[in-house]
């Protein structure tokens, strides 16, 4: 039961890991993803534009 | 694989995953790479909410918290003093999945037809993806490396016996 518990845990953890991880790797200096895609995250455009 | 196979692995790989994540958003504060608040923002930028405005006025407070996410990031990384940095590091962790999960007043905002759903929807995904990410992985790992906390769990601890020690 404890193992079972600890390897749902573990599944959300990597699925959840991937998902903001992964995210943060292709936004960084828009590297593949443009910031722009942080618009799902948070609705307010003045928060996204680049400041250099 | 075998179920032990794979709580065996998730830890590394767990390890790596907020460890990247903390680092980025750690060096971020210092080096603008992400669409996040960095030190050299213009004052009265945007921020997600008004205690992160306050921690960043505060000129130590925000860079505090950075500083703690980088040594976390490269803890995890690196695989040294894993256990202290996840203990060291959870009132970080914690308060940046309270910032995320705090959607309360967005729901209320949205019922009462004040903020449309949209709002709603960006607020659940960055709950999830944010600070419910976090506190998930930084979770697994406390439970992954219990074992190392179980001495600090005695109720009641000794101090040193200085009298016997050589």
């Amino acid at each position: 039961m404890k193992r079972k518990a600890m390897a749902v845990l573990a599944a959300a953890a990597i699925l959840l890991g991937i998902a903001s991880t992964g995210w943060m790797l292709a936004v960084v200096n828009q590297w593949l993803l443009p910031w722009s895609t942080f618009k799902i995250f948070l609705p307010d455009p003045g928060y996204l534009k680049p400041n250099r | 694989m075998s179920l032990d196979r794979f709580l065996t692995l998730s830890v590394p790989a767990v390890r790596w995953l907020l460890g990247i994540q903390c680092l980025l958003s750690g060096l971020n504060w210092w080096f603008k790479i992400l669409p996040f608040p960095n030190l050299f923002d213009p004052p009265g930028m945007p921020v997600k909410s008004a205690i992160v405005g306050v921690m960043i006025q505060s000129g130590w407070m925000f860079t505090a918290a950075k500083a703690v996410e980088v040594l976390l990031g490269l803890s995890l990384i690196f695989n040294r003093y894993v256990p202290l940095m996840l203990v060291v590091s959870f009132p970080v962790i914690f308060m940046t999945f309270i910032l995320d999960a705090l959607i309360g007043p967005t729901l209320l905002a949205w019922l009462q037809g004040t903020a449309p759903i949209q709002h709603v929807w960006s607020k659940l995904l960055d709950a999830t993806f944010f600070g419910g990410a976090v506190i998930v992985m930084q979770g697994y790992l406390i439970l992954a490396y219990f074992d190392s906390y179980r001495p600090m769990l005695r109720a009641r601890a000794q101090p040193t016996d200085w009298e016997r020690q050589p």
